[in-house]
């Protein structure tokens, strides 16, 4: 970012804080340009990059009071873009390590729940019926986000979130924290 | 919900914010709560009789001036860790160094000591556990306001910081002298609270997930 434009975002940012919507508006949709291109640069597909850069944009309206006026808004800007992007890969990586649990029931053969001779599919009817529809369209059905977003009426972000917290729990009915 | 439907939702719901005090601001703020908590304790404690004669010792008001130079030295670097994008290497430096400091003090001391008991101190334990967990419990409530991107790192620096004052307070009370007896029951106290910082950060400073 160069510095004419460093200061542009600055006085916007700082008007915003004192209430001007119009100046935060325009903060917002400038600072989203640049925090775009810094995350398509670093991430594997454009929708992941939209999906942190919107995460990005609803921390920093939280964080907005901690920008200190007549410092530079550049590093205040990437450090929080930073913080996203680590996050997101984090929670990626969770949601890929638990999503290959449940598709291969590499599960532990320890646990209590196995041993009884439980098997995925039947840990999956005991989910709660919205997590149960989401993770049987995505799995067992094969659709994508998209199409289960469509189908349940549901948004993306919610699609994955239910997902997210259904493997969990499956997660945890195997035992496959201790591992 | 498309990016700029998100940025338009946000503009219309802003609210005015007062923005956060430069951190050495908020340090001066924490500093004198804390001199007032200091003031507390060495009142109720009492502060040893051999005070000035202690003073007259070098290692001792060493050790003393570089206690308070940690702590104060890693609370501006907590409250630097809670702004976004602060880069401020020369707090951690001087923290780090002033530890390092200390330790060789200690390490001088040793080699000439003449007794490694370390002696009763739970009186020690307990100065630096109360008033180190008061003033940290205020520092830490004083960064979430904040929002610390390192938040682990945030809450270790937050009660090392305290801590340091802490044990600080209570050279001023402590009559007992020996390099083993102040390893022991002054900075193993400081290593748990600062080992519990880190508990506290990552549970308290989640600025991100949404108010």
């Amino acid at each position: 970012m160069d510095p004419n434009q460093d200061q542009v975002l600055a006085a916007l940012l700082a008007n915003g804080q004192k209430g001007d919507s119009v100046a935060y508006e325009k903060f917002l949709l400038e600072a989203s340009v640049v925090l775009r291109r810094f995350l398509i640069r670093r991430m594997k597909t454009i929708e992941m990059a939209e999906d942190v850069l919107q995460d990005t944009l609803l921390a920093i309206h939280r964080a907005r009071h901690t920008y200190l006026p007549g410092r530079p808004v550049g590093p205040w800007l990437y450090a929080i873009c930073g913080h996203r992007m680590t996050d997101f890969y984090r929670w990626h990586r969770r949601v890929e390590r638990v999503e290959a649990m449940v598709m291969n029931e590499t599960i532990d053969s320890t646990s209590e729940e196995n041993k009884r001779g439980r098997s995925v599919r039947e840990a999956l009817a005991d989910l709660p019926e919205k997590q149960r529809k989401v993770i049987e369209l995505l799995k067992v059905q094969g659709l994508s986000v998209k199409e289960v977003s469509a189908h349940t009426g549901m948004s993306e972000s919610a699609v994955k979130v239910t997902a997210f917290r259904g493997y969990e729990t499956i997660r945890r009915i195997f035992g496959v924290d201790k591992k | 919900m498309n990016t700029e439907t998100l940025i338009h939702e946000l503009a219309m719901q802003l609210q005015p914010v007062r923005p956060l005090s430069r951190p050495v601001t908020r340090l001066a703020q924490w500093v004198l709560i804390t001199a007032v908590f200091i003031f507390l304790s060495l009142s109720i404690s009492g502060v040893r009789p051999d005070i000035v004669a202690a003073f007259a010792e070098p290692g001792f008001t060493l050790r003393t001036l570089l206690m308070l130079g940690v702590g104060l030295a890693a609370a501006f670097s907590a409250f630097s860790f809670a702004v976004p994008g602060n880069s401020e290497k020369w707090p951690v430096v001087a923290s780090v160094v002033g530890i390092a400091a200390f330790f060789a003090t200690l390490g001088f001391w040793l080699i000439s000591a003449k007794t490694f008991s370390p002696g009763p101190g739970m009186i020690c334990v307990r100065n630096v556990f109360s008033l180190g967990i008061i003033t940290g419990t205020i520092l830490c409530i004083m960064l979430r306001r904040a929002a610390p991107i390192k938040a682990g790192v945030a809450g270790m620096f937050a009660l090392l910081g305290a801590a340091s004052l802490a044990n600080f307070a209570t050279q001023f009370i402590c009559q007992r002298e020996g390099p083993v007896h102040v390893l022991v029951w002054h900075l193993i106290p400081v290593v748990l609270l600062c080992g519990g910082g880190i508990l506290a950060g990552r549970l308290l400073f989640r600025w991100n997930e949404g108010k």
